[in-house]
């Protein structure tokens, strides 16, 4: 897939029984699901850098994982489903292979630079993400299904907004996941990440901002904002669109770059629930394809 | 204003004083103290509250409040009227130490015109020389403490509310279970989540994949969010209903499986009163036949748990309508039940 970074796999003997489980693999849905889920290593040959990868951002919130182990693996699916079926369902699942390439990499580069403290860069990518898969996921979605007439009514909500990809987006994880725990819990952004007092308060106050008063469950002054699901994606569009954008002449209240003298720390708050946020979308998705499997 | 009774805490060297107020004084004298409290907890956004706001508006009676005072007027010789008297007084110069989301949520109860004011508020007041004792108060007893999970309240109200081998069933914890399975019994984890989502009115409240905090904040927020159904019907209903039910040993069998068990106890939510009525011989033959229909309709093994879960809620929640289906029939309601 690619020459610069190399991956480890951390499990030993996996591949001997579960060949398709293994990071030698070279399946892009399965790169995916490991960097995800983390639990592999890799190395970057350019900087000659190691990382370990071990924020699992298929639990919702994500959580470190403490020893890597062939449960890091099973303990992300229910729990009728063996090694032996995820292996076969990783052998089977070949589809939007060239999808699954694409976004693999973004990942990559996003989770990196997070490891490295570039928080900037990792929204970036974090971002590059949410618009690769904010059309074909939904188009993937409904191609997996086995009734072409629900289908077609599927599609027909998704589109009756026209409102652009993100927006299409939007209504498409509100009408097939709206039901799901994820989707009905909340996310905390915690500002006490941020260690200078005086910043906390400030990006607190922007944050709070730009976020529609609806979509927030919970508040507790400088510290803590409780978001829902949809609310938190709503927020990265306005974050990414308030910041990466300068033009005075809109009615949109742009961030002033003197107010945000410190973006790696201003984005600190909500770029792991970002990945998480992603991640589990994406994993959504895998899921079907298995499902369509039927084993 | 009223005081009832007083002791002293020795601990914090102070006088503990219980007493009440009527909502209009609390609003007038103390919703006036809330912003002068600034050792205690931000304010929250509202929605939380809102459950609250309904239910004082329905007459429900506010938990207790805690005012406090610093000083040293009030000592161990004061009288219940020479406390009352100082307390009315100087209210303007007590704080609230717990109770501050409560009051804010009776005051915007107040705006909207939809308090009733001659009702009254509970509160301890507490009287102390010392800020620290006081802070420590509030860090051992009522705030800094971590509320009890859903789970770990049901569990406590159930181990003292029910008699269960009096309902007729026995239960087991996973102790119990580890030394030695009766084969007759249910497993208390299974009868605690039953309980829980029928609560909730959900069969989906156990979630792996989402970490238990978050989980038990959504199964809260479900159950404050849940209006009564049916007034009458209570989860004794459900234990009722299984004791019956597991005289027929397959029903057993099947009612032990938690999936089931779950869809079936928010089910009877529902449809208490039918499914009540039904006999031994009865629910066996519902069960088959749901069984059949549920093989049939082959749900891939990644959704298997989960499907068995709400299908089963499903069945028993519309039993009246799905009941008289055949297994043909009711496979059919599942595919198109799963796929709308």
């Amino acid at each position: 897939m690619n020459k610069r970074y190399e991956y480890k796999e951390t499990i030993s003997k996996l591949g001997d029984l579960y060949p398709n489980l293994c990071i030698d693999s070279s399946n892009p849905l399965l790169n995916i699901f490991r960097i995800t889920s983390g639990s592999i290593n890799l190395k970057d040959s350019y900087s000659e850098k190691n990382y370990k990868l071990r924020q699992n951002y298929l639990k919702f919130p994500y959580e470190e994982n403490k020893r890597i182990s062939k449960k890091s693996i099973i303990n992300n699916f229910s729990d009728e489903i063996s090694l032996q079926d995820l292996n076969n369902y990783f052998a089977k699942a070949k589809s939007n292979i060239k999808f699954y390439e694409s976004i693999e990499i973004e990942i990559l580069k996003c989770t990196i630079a997070l490891n490295e403290n570039r928080i900037l860069e990792s929204f970036f990518y974090l971002y590059r993400i949410l618009e690769g898969i904010s059309y074909s996921i939904p188009l993937i979605y409904v191609s997996k299904k086995t009734e072409y007439n629900k289908s077609y009514k599927h599609l027909a909500t998704f589109f009756s907004d026209k409102n652009g990809e993100l927006a299409f987006f939007k209504t498409f994880i509100s009408e097939i996941f709206g039901k799901e725990d994820f989707y009905q819990s909340t996310i905390d952004i915690d500002f006490n990440c941020i260690d200078d007092e005086e910043l906390k308060k400030v990006y607190y106050q922007l944050y709070y901002e730009k976020i529609n008063e609806k979509r927030i469950t919970n508040s507790v002054e400088d510290e803590l904002i409780q978001i829902s699901f949809i609310g938190f994606y709503e927020l990265l569009i306005e974050l990414r669109n308030r910041f990466f954008h300068n033009l005075k002449g809109t009615w949109q209240d742009n961030f002033e770059s003197n107010k945000l003298l410190y973006p790696d720390i201003f984005f600190k708050p909500i770029i792991n629930h970002g990945i998480n946020w992603i991640s589990i979308i994406i994993f959504e998705i895998i899921k079907v394809d298995f499902e369509k499997l039927k084993m | 204003m009223k005081i009832y009774d007083k002791d002293y805490d020795k601990v914090i060297n102070g006088v503990v004083a219980i007493g009440s107020i009527t909502y209009k004084d609390a609003i007038d004298k103390l919703v006036p103290l809330i912003s002068k409290t600034d050792f205690q907890r931000k304010l929250q956004d509202k929605r939380f509250y809102q459950k609250l706001e309904r239910d004082i508006e329905k007459g429900c009676v506010m938990p207790t409040i805690t005012l406090a005072f610093v000083n040293n007027n009030i000592d161990s010789n004061s009288k219940i009227e020479d406390i009352l008297n100082y307390f009315k007084e100087n209210v303007s110069n007590s704080f609230v130490l717990d109770g501050i989301q409560r009051l804010n949520t009776l005051s915007r109860v107040f705006e909207n015109n939809k308090l009733d004011e001659n009702r009254s508020l509970y509160f301890n007041i507490i009287f102390s020389d010392s800020v620290d004792k006081l802070l420590y108060r509030m860090i051992t007893l009522n705030n800094g403490q971590k509320p009890m999970t859903p789970r770990h309240q049901v569990e406590m109200l159930m181990a003292n509310a029910y008699n269960f081998e009096e309902l007729g069933i026995e239960i087991q914890t996973e102790k119990d279970r580890a030394e030695k399975i009766k084969i007759n019994s249910f497993s208390k984890s299974d009868i605690v989540q039953a309980y829980l989502a029928y609560m909730a009115n959900s069969p989906m409240i156990d979630n792996k994949k989402i970490i238990e905090e978050k989980m038990d904040e959504l199964i809260v927020s479900k159950i404050i969010a849940n209006e009564p159904i049916d007034e009458r019907a209570s989860f004794k209903d459900v234990i009722i209903a299984i004791a019956k039910f597991k005289e027929s040993s397959k029903s057993l069998k099947w009612l032990k499986q938690t999936n089931n068990l779950v869809g079936f106890a928010v089910g009877m939510k529902y449809s208490h009163i039918e499914i009540g009525k039904l006999s031994v011989d009865e629910f066996e033959h519902k069960i088959e036949i749901f069984d059949k229909a549920f093989s049939d309709f082959n749900p891939s093994k990644i959704k298997l748990g989960k499907m068995r879960r709400e299908l089963s809620f499903e069945y028993f929640k519309n039993y009246s309508k799905l009941g008289e289906l055949d297994q043909y029939e009711l496979l059919e309601y599942f595919s198109d039940f799963t796929n709308e």
